[in-house]
């Protein structure tokens, strides 16, 4: 026993430095991904990672497991790319070649702020990655461990890749100046998709193109996004048309008008690709979708008496022409959307597809939730008390709501619209949006996370990089519970035009919700208890007889 | 196999009392408690189990000493621990006998907790992995405290003291961690801590990652504490 006393402490010691593990998670959502085990076996060069932490972390000591999570991580990268990895941890507080090496690179610390004794102290916390590979570098500033794989292999990727593949931006918005040396570029009012310029910018390299200048669309483009332009030329159209049929990938934002989304004031902007898009089957309604599923706006605001005083409280309504997809409006076997919580789609039109050309397959990408009705493309977008309820009044006078198609994917070979001289026809791949300000820079800015991984996701997909997208996406899946207030209702046969009726099922749902929340609650807790009650009580009768009949086997004697 | 002679007996016993069933009536009534009732499942709506393998730990504090104190504690009282080191046994396969008993009872413990998975399949999409990470996690956080919880009733005759001790033990070894992450901790230390923290190795594993790590370190100190239980015996055999 003394010796298996001590023994078990190197046995243990030696067994902690193998880290072997398995993981048993759906989505492997703590190991590597195949996407990183993949580029860390394409090594083919040393990858120096160093790592810039320092060892006192007074003041931020919750980070510690964090930082456990960080390093256990790379140790995997590393045992993953043996020979060719190797990490160095150097602390920047101690060592001034360190210090200087992290200023060059451009890890930043963060300022942290404590309070003890002799009162408030600063300090300074780094947790930065320089990666360097093939006399390149790239960085991370500074790691989290949630978004650390994610970081580590788009930096890996940028470091293997000769050169960013290309995307392709045909738009009506004015062109950026050029560059001056020394002073920040302007960039000019109008440009109403530089936010997802600067999206995409992390991964790609974003052109702005003519598609009917002689060699714009060069073979570095891997997708072209046709961002709502005003009546597109015929030359240009031409050049897409030729560009799609030869299996290029595109993205068209196709609106029948464009909503300002500061004053909401429309301006009627045919694109002229309506005509083309058409002749896939592919239309987009003038009407406007009004969902219940929308974001809350403030309409006005009120002021309440509290016990500080009067107060002003904002008075919010739901906008239905802002309408917000999630769940079952994004769709759940594609990977694109599969894992996004939530987009945001202002002034959103009806997306039609019928009579596809033979060959092409279309998938609805996104849709807008069951509580939906089109209203006509003459609507006021009004932000405001009185129109909310307007418009919904209006909505519902429609009949009952469906869900309407907003974004779609058709893939096939397309047949050209044009006469092309050499053409070579290939598989293609299109995505129709009918939503032009989905990714303005005030909805990208204001939905940050959901509308930009949409857009990270899409364009990823359609340059072929999926276990990026996957890796984008892990440990996001929803999953969620059952909604027993949202069954209730769609048993009942849904709401209905009467506000009275709806109230009323609204309640009838709300207690029907408790009801079911307190009886599973409760049977989970009292099943075992009866369970070994009734065993209890079986096993003390057994001993009761068997202590009656002594002579038994196994009785009393 | 000797082992397992012992284990059965040490199992059968314990539903010989009330004792038995309380704790097998309490440990998966209080958890689906804790999880359904005052748990904010229902208002997050996630289909998880995360937080109701978040208070194993804490319920084990209770509920692994609750097994164990009997164990050697009342041997001892009722005077038949002489009579139990005299049968044809070593006292290895007694010592690991009385363990796999106390086990099984945690484990029958943990089987009337099935229902709670199987609830949330029915309401959602659960993700299985972090759940068999979470029983595994489990057993062998349980058998880690009952070990200590065994040496600790090796040490008294009295089950209340062995049952306290038990508790104060366990709860040292669960807020480990949080010293660990104290601000006048060095960082060297506070990480040996934290390799010492049992909460910190049962969340590795209930997150539905098995680590050989935790998992020798659980089976480390389940050896360390049933040696110490063998070499207290032993020397009372002697003294």
């Amino acid at each position: 026993m003394v010796l298996v006393l001590l023994a078990t402490i190197p046995v243990v010691a030696l067994v902690n430095s193998l880290h072997w593990r398995v993981d048993f998670t759906e989505e492997r959502a703590y190991s590597l991904s195949p996407a990183t085990v993949k580029m860390l076996e394409e090594l083919d060069d040393r990858l120096q990672v160093k790592l810039y932490f320092n060892r006192d972390i007074e003041g931020a000591e919750s980070l510690l497991p964090a930082r456990l999570v960080i390093e256990d991580l790379l140790q995997e990268i590393e045992r993953r790319g043996a020979p060719w990895v190797s990490v160095e941890t150097v602390d920047p507080t101690t060592d001034m070649a360190a210090q200087r090496d992290a200023e060059h690179v451009g890890v930043t610390p963060m300022e942290l702020q404590s309070q003890d004794v002799g009162g408030f102290s600063a300090s300074l916390l780094y947790q930065g990655l320089e990666l360097r590979y093939q006399n390149r570098s790239e960085v991370i500033p500074f790691l989290t461990p949630n978004e650390f794989e994610f970081a580590f292999t788009v930096r890996l990727a940028e470091l293997q890749r000769a050169q960013r593949p290309v995307i392709g931006m045909v738009s009506d918005e004015p062109l950026l100046p050029p560059q001056m040396p020394g002073a920040p570029r302007q960039v000019p009012e109008g440009r109403i998709y530089e936010q997802l310029r600067v999206i995409l910018g992390q991964r790609y390299a974003v052109r702005d193109i003519d598609p009917s200048e002689e060699g714009a669309i060069a073979s570095d483009i891997v997708a072209i996004i046709v961002a709502c332009p005003h009546k597109l030329s015929q030359a240009k159209l031409e050049a897409l048309d030729r560009y799609l049929a030869e299996g290029g990938h595109v993205l068209v934002l196709q609106d029948s008008d464009y909503v300002d989304p500061a004053t909401q004031a429309t301006e009627l902007r045919p694109t002229g690709l309506e005509s083309w898009l058409a002749s896939y089957g592919v239309v987009v309604g003038s009407e406007y979708v009004f969902d219940e599923e929308s974001v809350q706006i403030t309409v006005r605001q009120r002021v309440v008496n509290t016990n500080t005083g009067p107060e002003v409280v904002p008075v919010r309504a739901a906008y239905g022409f802002g309408l917000l997809a999630s769940g079952d409006s994004l769709v759940e076997d594609h990977i694109v959307t599969s894992r996004l919580e939530q987009v945001a789609m202002f002034w959103a039109h009806p997306l039609r597809l019928s009579a596809l050309p033979a060959g092409i397959k279309a998938e609805t990408l996104i849709s807008s939730s069951g509580q939906s009705w089109l209203l006509p493309g003459d609507s006021s977008l009004e932000m405001s008390e009185a129109n909310t309820k307007a418009l919904r009044d209006a909505a519902y006078a429609t009949g009952p709501g469906k869900p309407y198609a907003l974004a779609a994917a058709l893939r096939g070979v397309f047949p050209p619209n044009f006469e092309h001289e050499g053409l070579q026809p290939a598989e293609g791949l299109m995505v129709v949006i009918s939503n032009s300000e989905l990714f303005h820079n005030v909805t990208l800015g204001a939905n940050s996370s959901g509308n930009a991984d949409f857009a990270s996701n899409l364009l990823d997909w359609m340059a072929q990089d999926a276990g990026l997208i996957e890796l984008r996406s892990r440990g996001k899946k929803k999953r969620p519970l059952l909604d027993f207030a949202s069954s209730y209702i769609d048993a009942q046969g849904g709401w209905t035009q009467d506000a009275s009726k709806n109230e009323e099922l609204d309640r009838d749902a709300v207690s029907f919700r408790l009801s079911r929340v307190r009886l599973i609650s409760w049977a989970n807790v009292l099943i075992p208890v009866v369970v070994v009650f009734v065993l209890g009580m079986a096993h003390r009768s057994f001993h009761r007889r068997r202590a009656r009949n002594p002579f038994q086997p196994g009785g009393q004697s | 196999m000797r082992s397992l002679l012992v284990a059965r007996r040490e199992f059968f016993t314990a539903f010989d009392s009330p004792v038995g069933y309380v704790v097998l009536a309490l440990f998966p009534a209080l958890a689906a408690a804790l999880f359904f009732v005052l748990g904010p499942l229902f208002l997050v709506g996630e289909t998880s189990m995360r937080d109701f393998f978040g208070w194993m730990p804490w319920l084990l504090v209770v509920l692994a000493p609750a097994i164990s104190m009997r164990i050697w504690a009342e041997e001892r009282r009722s005077g038949t621990e002489e009579l139990l080191l005299t049968f044809p046994f070593q006292l290895r396969h007694l010592v690991i006998g009385k363990f796999l008993g106390a086990w099984a009872i945690l484990g029958l413990a943990l089987a009337f907790t099935a229902g709670v998975p199987m609830t949330l399949e029915l309401l959602g999409d659960l993700d299985w992995g972090p759940v068999l990470g979470g029983y595994v996690s489990v057993m062998l956080l349980g058998g880690a405290s009952l070990a200590i919880g065994l040496y600790l009733s090796a040490c008294t005759s009295n089950q209340i003291v062995a049952w306290l001790l038990g508790v104060v033990v366990l709860m040292f070894f669960n807020l480990i961690g949080g010293a660990a992450t104290a601000s006048a901790m060095p960082p060297s230390l506070g990480r040996i801590l934290l390799s010492l923290d049992f909460g910190e190795h049962f969340h590795s594993i209930t997150r539905g990652v098995i680590d050989l790590g935790s998992v020798t370190f659980y089976f480390g100190v389940m050896a360390v504490f049933l040696c110490a239980n063998g070499l207290v015996i032993e020397r009372r055999r002697w003294s």
